[in-house]
C-alpha cells in the first residue's frame, strides 16, 4: 500500500512540475531539454514501481535506459543553461534575458561600451593618458581591478571575479558607479583633446550602433544616459530622467491596477488638463505610460529647465493618482511599491533626486528604509558655509565675479538654482562646470543663442525669476548687477530688488548678487548694504 | 546480459549527469532565482545517486523487497519543484 501511495504522490507531483514547465519564461530549446529530460526521469519511476508490482527484469532494463536518455537530455538542459549564462546580452533571445541575472547584464552592456569607446579612443589620445584615466577609476572603484587587458579593453570576467560574494543589488550599484566614473572619465578626456562636442557625438554614434545592430534595450539605454556627463548627453537627461521616473515608480502601480481605475485616472489626468506639461502624459487603457507628449515637450529643452520641467510633472501626476491607486490596491501595497522604487531611484541616482526635489514627491505616508531616510537628511543638510537665511538678498564683494561664482558653484551642487548672468551662458557652463543650472542671459543685444533679455527689461527678468521660484525652493544668481544700474540707473534696480524679496519672502528663497565695489559711489555702497547681507568669503 | 547493459547505461547516465551538474553549478552565479536551480541541482544529483542506489539494490536482489523508500525522493523533489516555479512565476509577474 505505501509504495502505492508514494508512487502515486511522487508520479503525480512530477507531471504537475512537467506540466507547469511550459509556463516559464525560458527558451524553446531550454525548455524542451528540460521536459524531455522530466518526461524521461518520470517513465524511470513508473518503470520501478511496475518492476516491484511484477519482478521482471525486462522493466529494470527499460528503467536504465531511460535513466541513460534523461541524464543525456538533463547534460543537454546544463550545457544549455551554461551557455546562456555566460553569453553575450546582444545575443540572447527576449525570454532567456529573464534568466540572467541583471548586473550581468549590465556589466556586459557597460563592458562593450566602454571598450568600443576605447577602440575610437586609441587613435586620438595617447594611451598612457587613457591608463592613468583607467587607474584613477580603480582607485576608486576597486571592482574594476585587473580589468585591464593588454590589447587595451576591459576585461569583463576580471569584474566578475572581483564581484564575487556581493549580493547581486549591490553588484548592480557598484557597477553602475564604477562604469560612470570611468566612462566620465574618458568622456572627459576625449572632450579635451578633441572637443565636448566631438565627445558627445562620438558616445551617441557608439550607443545608436549598439542599439541598432544588437538589439538593444532601452531600459540599459537610459542608464547609461543617466550615468554620462551633463556635458555630453544634458539635453537628453531630462528625458532620460522622465522615462525613468513615470516607468519605475507609476509603471508598476498601474501594472497592479483594475482596469476601471485605469479608467478612472485617466479621467483624472484629463482633469488635470490645465497643467499643460501634465496633459502630455497620458495612460492607455491597458494601463501602459505614454510619454511621448512629454518627451517632444522636453526635447530640445536646457537641462535645468527640463529637469525641473520633469520634477513638476512626475509630482503632480503622482500624487494625482495616488489616492485612486491606494484605494484599489490597497494603502500597504501602494506604499511598499513607491518606497521599493524611490530607495532603488534613491540608491541610484542620489544626487539628481536631490538637487531637483524629486523627494518631496513622494506622499506623505510612504515610508523609507532607514538607510535611505539617513543618506537623504546627510545629503539635505547643507555644509554650514551653504546655510542662507530664506528670503534674503545676499551680496558678495569683488573686483571681478570669480569670488561669486566659486560660491555660486557650490551652493548649486546641494540647491536649484538660476543664474542670471551678463555673460554668454557656453561660457559659463563651461568654465564654471554648471551644467545643471538654468542660466539666463543678460544681454543689450539679443542674440540668437539661448534666452537673453536686455537689463532695461526689468518686468522680463522678474517674471523669469517668478517663474522659477513658483516652481519650489531655490536661488537666484545675479552677476550683472552693475549693468542693470547702467541701464536703469540705482533706484530703479534697487527698487526691483525689493519686489523681487517679496516673491523670494512667499517661496522661502534668496537671492545672491555680486557686487563690484569700484562699480558704485560710497553711498550706493552703504544703501546696498542696509538692504542685502554680505557673504565674507 | 541484463545486468550488465543496466550497469552499463546507469553508469554512463551518472557520468554524463556529473557533467550537467558541474555546468549547472558554474553557471548558477550568471544566472537569476536561485531557488529553481537549486531546486534543478538537487533534483539532478539526488536522482543520480538514486540511480546508482536502485542498481545495487537490484544486482542486491532487493529491489522489490526496499524499492519502495526510493519513492520517497520523487515526492519531496517534485513538491519543492513546484514551489519553485511556482515562486518563480510569481517573481517574474512581479517585476
Amino acid at each position: 500500500m505505501l509504495v502505492e501511495v508514494l508512487a502515486t504522490f511522487g508520479i503525480g507531483a512530477m507531471s504537475i512540475v512537467l506540466f507547469l514547465i511550459r509556463y516559464l519564461p525560458i527558451s524553446p530549446k531550454l525548455r524542451d531539454y528540460i521536459v524531455s529530460s522530466a518526461f524521461f526521469a518520470i517513465l524511470v519511476w513508473f518503470l520501478l514501481y511496475v518492476f516491484i508490482k511484477t519482478g521482471q527484469a525486462v522493466f529494470i532494463l527499460g528503467l536504465a535506459i531511460s535513466t541513460f536518455i534523461s541524464a543525456i537530455l538533463g547534460a543537454l538542459a546544463g550545457r544549455e543553461i551554461s551557455k546562456i549564462a555566460r553569453m553575450p546580452k546582444f545575443m540572447l533571445e527576449e525570454p532567456e534575458k529573464t534568466l540572467v541575472k541583471k548586473y550581468v547584464i549590465l556589466l556586459a552592456t557597460y563592458a562593450e561600451l566602454t571598450n568600443r569607446l576605447l577602440s575610437r579612443m586609441v587613435f586620438i589620445c595617447d594611451i598612457k593618458a587613457v591608463k592613468k584615466v583607467f587607474n584613477k577609476s580603480v582607485k576608486d572603484h576597486p571592482v574594476l581591478k585587473g580589468c585591464w587587458s593588454a590589447e587595451n579593453t576591459i576585461k569583463a570576467d576580471a569584474v566578475v571575479k572581483n564581484l564575487r560574494g556581493i549580493s547581486e543589488k549591490e553588484s548592480e550599484l557598484k557597477l553602475l558607479r564604477a562604469f560612470s566614473s570611468l566612462k566620465s572619465g574618458l568622456i572627459d578626456l576625449f572632450g579635451t583633446v578633441a572637443s565636448p562636442e566631438s565627445a558627445g557625438k562620438i558616445v551617441r554614434e557608439v550607443i545608436n550602433e549598439m542599439k541598432l545592430g544588437r538589439g538593444y534595450e532601452p531600459r540599459d539605454e537610459h542608464e547609461i544616459l543617466l550615468g554620462l556627463p551633463e556635458s555630453v548627453s544634458g539635453k537628453d537627461k531630462p528625458r532620460t530622467f522622465a522615462y525613468i521616473l513615470f516607468k519605475r515608480v507609476l509603471g508598476p502601480l498601474l501594472r497592479e491596477c483594475k482596469r476601471a481605475t485605469i479608467q478612472k485616472l485617466q479621467r483624472e489626468l484629463e482633469g488635470l488638463a490645465k497643467e499643460p506639461v501634465v496633459a502630455k502624459v497620458k495612460i492607455s487603457g491597458d494601463g501602459m505610460l505614454d510619454l511621448s507628449g512629454l518627451y517632444e515637450h522636453l526635447s530640445g529643452m536646457e537641462m535645468g529647465n527640463g529637469m525641473q520641467e520633469t520634477t513638476l510633472t512626475f509630482s503632480t501626476t503622482l500624487n494625482a493618482c495616488y489616492p485612486t491607486i491606494r484605494r484599489d490596491i490597497g494603502a500597504e501595497r501602494t506604499c511598499t511599491i513607491i518606497s521599493d522604487a524611490f530607495s532603488d531611484l534613491f540608491r541610484k541616482y542620489y544626487d539628481f533626486l536631490l538637487r531637483y526635489g524629486i523627494m518631496d514627491a513622494i506622499p506623505e505616508d510612504v515610508d523609507l528604509p532607514k538607510d535611505v531616510l539617513g543618506a537623504i537628511l546627510k545629503n539635505l543638510k547643507l555644509p554650514e558655509e551653504y546655510r542662507l537665511k530664506s528670503g534674503l538678498i545676499y551680496f558678495i564683494r569683488g573686483a571681478d565675479t570669480e569670488k561669486g561664482y566659486k560660491f555660486f558653484t557650490g551652493l548649486a551642487k546641494h540647491v536649484r538654482t538660476l543664474c542670471l548672468t551678463g555673460t554668454n551662458p557656453r561660457e559659463v557652463r563651461e568654465t564654471y562646470g554648471l551644467e545643471g543650472v538654468s542660466i539666463v542671459w543678460v544681454a543689450f543685444e539679443r542674440y540668437a543663442e539661448g534666452e537673453t533679455i536686455h537689463p532695461n527689461k526689468l518686468g522680463e527678468l522678474t517674471a523669469t525669476i517668478s517663474k522659477f521660484f513658483g516652481k519650489g525652493k531655490g536661488v537666484v544668481f545675479v552677476d550683472c548687477i552693475d549693468s542693470m544700474v547702467m541701464a536703469n540707473g540705482f533706484k530703479r534696480v534697487m527698487s526691483w530688488l525689493k519686489e523681487v524679496k517679496k516673491i523670494m519672502t512667499k517661496s522661502k528663497s534668496n537671492l545672491l548678487v555680486t557686487i563690484d565695489p569700484s562699480s558704485f559711489s560710497n553711498r550706493q555702497l552703504a544703501s546696498i548694504e542696509r538692504e542685502m547681507k554680505q557673504i565674507k568669503i | 546480459m541484463f545486468d550488465i547493459l543496466i550497469i552499463l547505461f546507469i553508469s554512463i547516465g551518472f557520468t554524463i549527469t556529473a557533467y550537467s551538474i558541474r555546468n549547472v553549478v558554474n553557471a548558477m552565479k550568471f544566472l537569476r532565482f536561485p531557488v529553481l536551480w537549486r531546486t534543478m541541482g538537487l533534483g539532478f544529483i539526488g536522482g543520480t545517486i538514486l540511480s546508482i542506489g536502485i542498481l545495487f539494490l537490484y544486482l542486491g536482489g532487493v529491489l522489490d523487497e526496499y524499492g519502495w523508500i526510493i519513492f520517497i525522493y520523487p515526492s519531496i523533489i517534485g513538491v519543492l519543484s513546484i514551489h519553485a516555479v511556482y515562486t518563480l512565476t510569481r517573481k517574474l509577474h512581479a517585476g
